[in-house]
Parts: structure tokens; C-alpha cells; sequence
């Protein structure tokens, strides 16, 4: 396959940034090199060759935003035609089409090994390049209601799969989207939305969706920056807004004695040290929320297309905060594993979080989440709910407090606050307190978390 | 008040009310008195009311139509029976040529308050020279009013209206559908032409459909519920023109999605201008490219089961709205 397509790294996935290249056109390629950087929205990695040969076009540029699947760069091997660039010919291409096509289908027949030479006869429709659909190039077909919602409602249509023929995007798909918010626009990116609706009335008919508030326009004075958020940022900014705006949340805050868990840290530390095993107080504090969820199945589900979805196994996310942004890869099945491992592994996808090494399937999956602000000397904070997941623990720092003893003396107690966010669609309050109070009876028992 | 009545008494009721209240009404046509009609619409009405206002004609639809068409121009509310609208083709000069046109001729000092009545369509065997659906052919000329009811209680209504009308009203009535029963209002329920009736309510696709492929559309959109949990709305135009825009407008702006259904042939059909209309102006509420249901493109066979495979199915119907809901087709 001499062409390099934009790879699929997970399943919510929709499309790639072109970082940049780490080679230039004309370079020779073997199997397996680096070609070029690209992000996603929970991640940046390379994308190596698959083919050998001469890298003989570079069709993305770096910055281009790629949808899954379409044609980077074309690597030529021996025999082997470059086909002529369509980008930007959409409309052309539609409507020469055979000439293009056979082209095309020449170039792929030849890859194939069969020798097609003058071989033009019109087959199959060759979807070029990840463009089949008619979406290609930012075309795309939709019904006259989905384009009047998405107008309506601020929507990006790239963002969304059509389902009807030739992959029109039907009114199905869009509600489907509006109820997942994965397709709002985003205003900066939409240069010409704005304008586009100053030049209708200003009055709209009823609007479906909350209107935005009237932004100022930038100052832009020397001692202004304008921002353009990353890639991932805008993935939170949309991903965060969507929850906290669709999932009611309640919250629970427990406070917790942690004394006993204190004692039995230093002990295993002392123990394992040898072993090079330093377990952090979230270590414990995950397998705590983890070990306590069995009698709580209903804050460790997934908000699925047909209703929440109660999973057994707890895979734990836990967010890694980065320089650009953050991520939540996952310990799965926590409850399974020991504290060593659990240390051991968190520590790993903590690292190669901030380098930006994680696989897709490394941050994907988790059911519940726990977001730790302790080690900022936080005394409590709430979280807002990771969709699709039901639940998520807030995690803030031990902080030395007087308490009393059985004997009414003033002793000196090590406290934690976490506090619990959950969706009230699927869990109610008592659940939420319930589920803290035996987070609490763990910590506050640890030997309860080596059962 | 309300009574179950047969289409074919509450066809019988309205023209009766209005030969009541106005002397001016006279019924004619083929058979109609002393044999009491061939689908015994008038079944007793010659004895009542005497040869002198139940009149048989002669069989020459061109002349007792021309006849009927100059005692309206001289005030006389004529309701002619066609047998079968079959054979309004030969009366057809009379109708479209003067009828149509005496009103415009005139500059409008001359009125045609005529109503020509019977049955439209097929579905009863009648081969290919007596099977014709005529709504789209006589909708076309400007002068006409058409309408195709097809409830008992809107064969009285809009027969009462039709013969108020100062205009000729080409009345087509749902033929196979003459014994069918249903709620009649008691009295004056004269029903107005160019609003069409929700025959029942939806949200998810428009059948828009007359005379009897409404009864089939609401089968079609019982059976979507049932299959599919579609929520079907069903409109019935009973009024081919003046035709009611809003009423389809209105429903596809709810639904997004519509079908047309016409027992007739899918060319030049009703169902094209329904298409056309809701193109026009529910554009930006559609979903889905508006379907039409039509007949086969052949004359009417005889055979029941040719017959039957010749007009719009309930599978057909109920396909062609799966196919606008991009679903699964049966």
C-alpha cells in the first residue's frame, strides 16, 4: 500500500493534526521509519512507514487536520505510479470523474501486482485516499434539516458520520451528536460562522441550544496574548462543558483519618524499599475507591447508546495532569492487583503520560476516575464527571488537624477530604454516601485493602 | 350529533338536504331515477321528488353535461351523474371547454354553480376503460374545483359545499367505497374546500394520500407503530383544488419527512405536485428526498391479483417510508 493514511488511534478518534515531518520528499524509505508527528486529541506519536521506497509526495502539510483514514503521503516503489493530486479538486474530480477514477484505479490495480497497463475501463468506485462518502475536502453530503440544525445550533458537520446513502448525514445523526456534544463548532475555528449569522437577521427564530454571551473582541494591546488553545485543549474545553452542561451532578465529600493508612505506607515502604517500591498515598486511595465499589456497581458504569452499562471490573483512570493539558490513561482492574503494581503502574503511565508515549488503548476503557490535587497542598475540591463514566473522586491533600481522642484530649489527627461527583442519572444520593462512607472504613482500616 | 352512516346514504343525505333548502337543485344523469342509480346513489329519490327534479338522461354525457352546464349559467344548481368518471371523457369539451371557461369568458357576469358527481378510481374489477383516477387530469385546468373525499362525513360535507359553490365543482368520490360507514354529522356540516384533514397524528413521516389510499395510509401507519415504532402522521387532501400548501407544509416542518401515495400513474400525478410544493417550501425541514407510491405504468387489468399488484401496496407504502426514515425496508 504505497500511500500513508491518517491511522485510526482509538476509537473516538475522528481525525489527526499533521505535526510534523520527519522527512522530506524525495527521501528514501524503509519499512518501519518514523515518517511524521501527529496529535490526536489525547496524544502525539509517530506514524512509520509501512512500505518501502521513495517518499515521492507529501499531500498533508504540517497543521493540516486529517480525517482517519486520508492520504498523507504517497511512497513509491519500484514500478509504481504517483497519482495525480486531487486535493482541492473535489468538485472537478466529481465531475470528470472517469478520467481521475481510471487513473487512480490504474495506480491501485498496479500496487496490487495485476498488470492493468491501458486497463482504463470503468470498475467500482475506488473510494481515493479515505475520501469515500462525498466528504472529502470538507464536502460532505446532508439533508436540508441537518444542515438548518447545524446552522441553528452551531454545529461542525465534519465532526459528524452520516449514516444515510453514499454517507449522508441524516437528522438521526445529528441529534445523535447534539446528545453526545461531540459536534459543536468551535467559535474560533469557524472564522466565517459569525459573519455568516450577522448576515441573516439578528434575530433568529427560537434557537434550539443556549445562545453563547456576547464576546468582546480582542484587545490584542502589547500586553495581551491571543491564545490559540491546542488541539487537546479544545478536546477538554468541548468534553468538560458537554458534562458539566448534560450531567446532573451530585457530589459527597467524606473526610478521612488517615493515620492508620500513614502508619502502614511508611511500614510496606520501609519493607519494600529494596524492591525499589515507594506506594504514594493515591496508591492507596485508588485501590480504596476501587475495593469499595463492589457494593456500588452503579457508580462504575458507562453511559452507553442504550442506557448505562454497570461493569464488574473497575478500571481505574487516573488523571495525569500535562503542560498542554491532561489525561486520564487507566489501571485496569484494579481491584485485582496489589498495591506494588498498582504503584508500579501508575507511575509508568504517569511518565509516559507527560512524554506523550501513551497508546490509545492506555487511556481508554476506565470506569470510574480519580483526579488527585493533594501534592498542591488543595484542602478540597470537586471534579467535574469524565464522560461516559458515572462517577469520579476528587482527591485533595493530608493536612494535620487537632482532634479528639476517646478521652476527650486534643490529639493530632493526619485528614483527607475526597470528594465524590457522580451522575445523578444513574446513581442517587444515598448511593454516593453510602459508597464515601466505605471508601472511609477502608482507609481508615487499611488492612482491608490487602483482602 | 352524530350517526353511522354508509358513503353512500351521507352522498345521498347531502344532496337531499340541498334540494331542501334550494328549488334550484336538480339531480341528472344516466339511470339515476326510475332504476334508482347504478350504485343506487339515488336510489328512492324519484319518488319523492318526481321526474322533474331527479332527471334521467339520455346516454350522451356530452349533451346532458352541455345541458346541465346552461341551466347553471341561466341559475340552476345541476348535480350531474357520471356512471363512472370513465365517461366524462366524452363530456369532457363540455366541462373543460365551457364549463371551465364560461365564468373567465364572461367576465365573470356569468357563473357555472354546477357539481358533476360519481365514482373515481378503481379496485372493483372494472378493467382498463373503466378504471381511471381523473383527479390530476381535471385538476389541471384553471375554472375547475376538485375534490375526492373520503369519509361518510366529508361525501356530505363537501357535497353540500359543492353545490353553494358558484363554480363547477368536479366531485370524485371514492368508488369502491360506497358501502363503508362512518360518523355523519346531523345537519349543515358543510366542509370547506382547500383544507385538507390530519386523519391521524404523527411525528416521524408524513403519508399524504385522497380518496381511498387514506384509508390505506392509515393501515400503513398502524402497522409502522406496530413494526417499526414509526410515528406516522396521515394527511388527507379531500381537496385536489383549491389545494391546502399549509396543511403538508405545516406536518413535514413537524416530521421532516414525507410520502405522497396516489392510486394513480406516478407521472404528472397529484403525488408530483405534493412533492413539488413541499421541495418549494419545506425545503430546509426535509430529512429525506420526498417519495411518491404510485400505480404500474399499464391500463387497469382485470384479474384481482393483477389488479391488486397495479396499485400502491401497503408494502410499498410502508417501504417507501422506511426509505425517508433510512431504515430497513421489509
Amino acid at each position: 500500500m504505497p500511500e500513508v493514511f491518517m491511522p485510526k488511534m482509538g476509537d473516538a478518534m475522528e481525525e489527526g493534526t499533521l505535526l510534523k515531518w520527519l522527512v522530506s520528499e524525495g527521501d528514501d524509505i524503509s519499512e518501519g521509519d518514523p515518517l511524521a508527528e501527529i496529535e490526536t486529541d489525547k496524544a502525539s506519536m509517530e506514524i512509520e512507514a509501512e512500505d518501502s521506497g521513495t517518499l515521492a509526495q507529501i499531500i498533508a502539510q504540517e497543521g493540516d487536520d486529517i480525517p482517519i483514514g486520508g492520504a498523507i503521503a504517497f511512497i513509491q516503489g519500484e514500478g509504481e505510479e504517483v497519482p495525480e493530486s486531487d486535493s482541492g479538486g473535489e468538485e472537478a474530480k466529481a465531475e470528470e470523474g472517469g478520467e481521475d477514477e481510471a487513473q487512480a484505479q490504474t495506480a491501485t490495480q498496479t500496487e496490487a501486482g495485476s498488470d492493468a497497463e491501458g486497463d482504463e475501463e470503468e470498475g467500482e468506485e475506488q473510494p481515493s485516499g479515505g475520501q469515500a462518502d462525498g466528504r472529502a475536502n470538507g464536502r460532505f453530503r446532508a439533508s436540508p434539516i441537518v444542515k438548518r440544525l447545524a446552522a441553528e445550533n452551531d454545529l461542525d458537520l465534519s465532526k459528524v458520520d452520516g449514516s444515510g446513502p453514499q454517507g449522508r448525514i441524516v437528522e438521526r445523526d445529528v441529534r445523535a451528536a447534539m446528545e453526545r456534544g461531540d459536534a459543536q463548532a468551535n467559535g474560533q475555528e469557524e472564522a466565517e460562522a459569525p459573519e455568516a449569522k450577522s448576515a441573516e437577521e439578528p434575530q433568529e427564530a427560537p434557537q434550539v441550544g443556549l445562545q453563547p454571551a456576547r464576546l468582546p473582541e480582542p484587545v490584542e494591546g502589547p500586553d495581551t496574548q491571543l491564545v490559540e488553545p491546542t488541539r487537546m485543549q479544545r478536546v477538554i474545553g468541548e468534553r468538560m462543558t458537554e458534562a458539566k452542561q448534560h450531567i446532573p451532578h451530585f457530589y459527597a465529600t467524606a473526610e478521612i483519618r488517615m493515620d492508620a493508612a500513614m502508619v502502614l505506607r511508611k511500614q510496606l515502604n520501609e519493607q519494600l524499599e529494596e524492591e525499589g517500591v515507594k506506594l504514594s498515598v493515591n496508591d492507596f486511595v485508588m485501590k480504596a475507591c476501587a475495593v469499595a465499589l463492589r457494593g456500588y456497581p452503579n457508580l462504575n458504569a458507562i453511559q452507553t447508546t442504550q442506557g448505562f452499562e454497570l461493569h464488574e471490573k473497575v478500571n481505574m483512570a487516573m488523571a495525569v495532569a500535562l503542560d498542554a493539558g491532561l489525561i486520564t490513561p487507566v489501571i485496569r482492574d484494579i481491584t485485582s492487583k496489589g498495591l506494588a503494581t498498582i504503584s508500579r503502574e501508575s507511575k509508568d503511565l504517569a511518565v509516559r503520560a507527560r512524554d506523550g508515549d501513551l497508546q490509545p488503548d492506555e487511556y481508554q476503557g476506565g470506569t470510574i476516575t480519580v483526579s488527585n490535587m493533594g501534592m498542591f497542598g488543595i484542602e478540597s475540591f470537586t471534579a467535574i464527571v469524565n464522560p461516559p463514566q458515572a462517577a469520579i473522586i476528587a482527591v485533595s491533600s493530608i493536612q494535620k488537624r487537632p482532634s479528639y481522642d476517646e478521652n476527650g484530649e486534643v490529639v493530632p489527627a493526619s485528614m483527607m477530604k475526597l470528594t465524590l461527583s457522580a451522575d445523578h442519572r444513574i446513581a442517587n444520593g444515598r448511593d454516593g454516601a453510602l459508597y464515601m462512607s466505605e471508601v472511609r472504613r477502608v482507609l481508615e482500616n487499611p488492612v482491608l485493602l490487602m483482602v | 350529533m352524530a350517526e353511522t352512516k354508509t358513503y353512500r346514504e351521507a352522498l345521498r343525505e347531502a344532496m337531499v338536504h340541498e334540494m331542501e333548502r334550494d328549488d334550484n337543485v336538480i339531480l341528472m344523469g344516466e339511470d339515476i331515477g326510475v332504476y334508482g342509480g347504478t350504485h343506487l346513489i339515488t336510489d328512492g329519490l324519484i319518488d319523492e321528488w318526481g321526474p322533474k327534479r331527479v332527471m334521467d338522461t339520455p346516454i350522451s354525457e356530452n349533451g346532458f353535461t352541455g345541458a346541465a352546464v346552461g341551466m347553471a349559467m341561466m341559475g340552476m344548481r345541476p348535480i350531474v351523474e357520471m356512471m363512472t368518471w370513465n365517461f366524462s371523457f366524452l363530456a369532457a369539451d363540455q366541462i373543460i371547454q365551457h364549463a371551465a371557461k364560461v365564468r373567465y369568458f364572461s367576465g365573470g357576469q356569468v357563473q357555472v354553480p354546477l357539481v358533476i358527481r360519481g365514482p373515481n378510481g378503481g379496485g372493483v374489477q372494472l378493467s382498463a376503460q373503466h378504471t381511471h383516477s381523473l383527479e390530476n387530469f381535471y385538476g389541471h385546468f384553471p375554472g375547475l374545483k376538485v375534490v375526492a373525499p373520503v369519509t361518510p362525513n366529508d361525501v356530505k360535507g363537501m357535497m353540500l359545499t359543492a353545490v353553494r359553490d358558484p363554480n363547477p365543482v368536479v366531485f370524485l368520490e371514492a368508488g369502491a367505497l360506497y358501502g363503508t360507514k362512518g360518523e355523519v354529522e346531523e345537519g349543515d356540516n358543510a366542509v370547506p374546500f382547500g383544507k385538507a384533514r390530519v386523519a391521524r397524528e404523527g411525528d416521524d413521516v408524513t403519508l399524504i394520500a385522497y380518496g381511498r389510499q387514506v384509508n390505506l395510509c392509515l393501515r400503513v401507519a398502524d402497522a409502522l407503530e406496530e413494526e417499526d415504532g414509526v410515528s406516522t402522521e396521515v394527511i388527507d387532501l379531500r381537496s385536489i383544488r383549491p389545494f391546502d400548501e399549509d396543511a403538508i407544509v405545516e406536518s413535514v416542518e413537524k416530521t421532516h419527512r414525507a410520502v405522497a401515495v396516489q392510486e394513480q400513474w406516478r407521472w404528472f400525478g397529484v403525488a408530483s405536485e405534493v412533492a413539488a410544493i413541499i421541495q418549494d417550501r419545506a425545503f430546509d425541514s426535509l430529512d429525506a428526498p420526498v417519495e411518491r407510491v404510485s400505480g404500474a405504468e399499464v391500463p387497469a387489468p382485470y384479474a384481482r391479483n393483477l389488479e391488486l399488484a397495479a396499485f400502491p401496496s401497503d408494502k410499498q407504502v410502508a417501504n417507501a417510508a422506511r426509505r425517508v426514515l433510512y431504515m430497513e425496508e421489509k
